[in-house]
This record gives C-alpha cells, structure tokens and sequence, in this order.
C-alpha cells in the first residue's frame, strides 16, 4: 500500500501534535520552582535539553505508532463492522481527553507550593499516561477486534 | 531503500550527538558545582558546618552560633557548606536548587551555594536514615544582603 502526499501530510501533523502535547504536558522542559542561583541554572539547562530531546523521541514514536495503526489498519474487517457496531471511539475519545484536561486545569488552580507541586505533577503525568494507554486502546478495540 | 538507510543513520548520529552534547555539558556543570567554579575568584566563601544527625540538621556558623534545622544566608553571596554526619548516612537535599550531596560519617565535602533570590528553601534529607527520615526537614533561608 503506498502513501500519497496527504498520508505524509497526516504522519508528520500526528507527530507534531504529539511533540506539543508533550512539551505542554513537561511545561516546555521549565522549572519554575527552581530558584534563582547559578546550581539552578544548570540544572534547568540540562533539564530542558534532555526534555526538549525525549519530546522529539515521543512525537516521532508516538505519532508513528497512532498513525500507522489508523493508516494500516484492516480495512475489510473494518467495513464490514462499521455497519453493524456503534463508533464508540467519536464519544469516548472526546470525553477522555475533554476530562484529562479539565482534571489537570482544575488541579494547577490548587497548586500553591512545591509539595502540592509535585503531587499534581505526578497525578497529571499519570493522568496523561492513562489518557494515551486509553486512545490507543480503544483504537484498537474499534479497528482491531 | 536509500532514503530509510539514511533515516537510520541520521537518527543514530542525532542520538549520539545529543548525548555527547548532554555528556560533556554535564561534565562541566558537574565541575562548576563541586568547586564552585562559578564563584568569582576576588570572592571567598564563608563556611558553614553542617552536621547531620538522626533526625535533625545542625549548622554552625563562622563565629560558633549554632542552629536547628535553619540556616540563614545573605543573596548573592557564596558560602560553602562543610557537610558530614555524626551517625548514619544522609542526603542534603536543598530541593530549589536541584543541589544533593550525601553526608557520610567521617567524611567532610564541601558544597557551594550562591543564591540570588531572598526566599525560604526546603532542606530535605534525600537518602533513607531510619525511621523518622521524613521528620529531618530543614529550611534556607535566604535574606536580602542589606537587611
């Protein structure tokens, strides 16, 4: 099966998506709890570089792995079932990703120092990590079954 | 087939790059904070001992003062944190700054600080000490050099 333009056009865009979300989710690979010091600052440094470059790892694996799955998936099987079964996937992914971000934002709204901080930081990423194990389940589960 | 060995290539000289690049940035950061480096040489800094004991920080300062759990510093002046332990191993962890540095009996190593920013920083112990670990919380507290 060979890609057309608008194929690549979707992989790279996926990946692009997924590189931001990650960014997003990191807070670009800052550190705003750090305070202001020379030790700080290379710590921050050497943060964000290796942030910024797992980033490119994620979106490149991420995306890949998201659009392929959706690109090669089985098409017979899936025409056959898209008549007869509900497309779960329209409602579900919506919701999940609606509530994870509505979680998150209304988590941040109650961080006031660095313990509160880190707990939320490790919720959200947690939260992100079961969003993303969410999507690609029931993409499977919709194409795959 | 040329084109998916030149992606190949490409991401494993990009990986390599950038770990070298991590590596040696590092290497010097690693040198800058253990000698403190990044402290001007017309500048000397002034001592503070720190003892760790279960489960308590003890600071004693240049003229013997001798302090609990608190350590007050001036910003933008550097100080050098004299840090043993008079029993098991700990970890001083100053968390704002991303700065550790293990405290092992008798052993005494120095830790540089320089911080610019008047405020009150936690002190945690970072390395398991017995069973009141989570009790042996310290504060910096950093005061504007004028006041």
């Amino acid at each position: 099966m060979k890609l057309r333009l608008i194929d690549y056009v979707a992989w790279v865009v996926t990946i692009a998506v997924m590189w931001v979300l990650f960014l997003w989710v990191g807070d670009f690979g800052l550190l705003p709890y750090l305070a202001q010091s020379p030790v700080s600052q290379y710590v921050e440094n050497l943060w964000r570089i290796t942030y910024v470059s797992a980033s490119g790892v994620f979106g490149v694996f991420m995306g890949s792995l998201i659009f392929l799955s959706l690109r090669f998936r089985y098409v017979e099987e899936t025409a056959q079932r898209q008549a007869t079964r509900t497309d779960y996937s329209k409602i579900v992914i919506p919701i999940l990703l609606v509530s994870g971000v509505s979680l998150a934002y209304a988590m941040f709204q109650y961080t006031s120092n660095l313990m509160e901080f880190q707990f939320d930081f490790g919720i959200l990423a947690s939260l992100m990590i079961l969003l993303f194990a969410a999507f690609i389940f029931v993409v499977y589960k919709q194409y795959y079954e | 087939m040329k084109a998916e060995r030149a992606a190949e290539i490409s991401t494993i000289v990009f990986a390599i790059a950038i770990l070298v690049f991590l590596g040696a940035l590092s290497f010097q950061y690693l040198g800058y904070i253990t000698h403190g480096y990044y402290i001007s040489s017309n500048e000397k800094p002034i001592p503070i001992k720190v003892i760790a004991k279960q489960y308590v920080w003890e600071f004693i300062y240049p003229n013997g003062t001798v302090s609990y759990d608190k350590v007050v510093i001036q910003a933008g002046k550097p100080y050098v944190f004299e840090l043993t332990s008079a029993d098991v191993i700990h970890a001083f962890y100053i968390v704002q700054l991303g700065l550790k540095m293990q405290a092992i009996p008798g052993y005494t190593y120095d830790l540089y600080v320089l911080v610019n920013q008047p405020g009150v920083y936690n002190i945690w112990c970072a390395e398991f000490c017995g069973p009141g670990h989570y009790t042996m919380k310290g504060e910096l507290i950093v005061v504007n050099a004028t006041g």
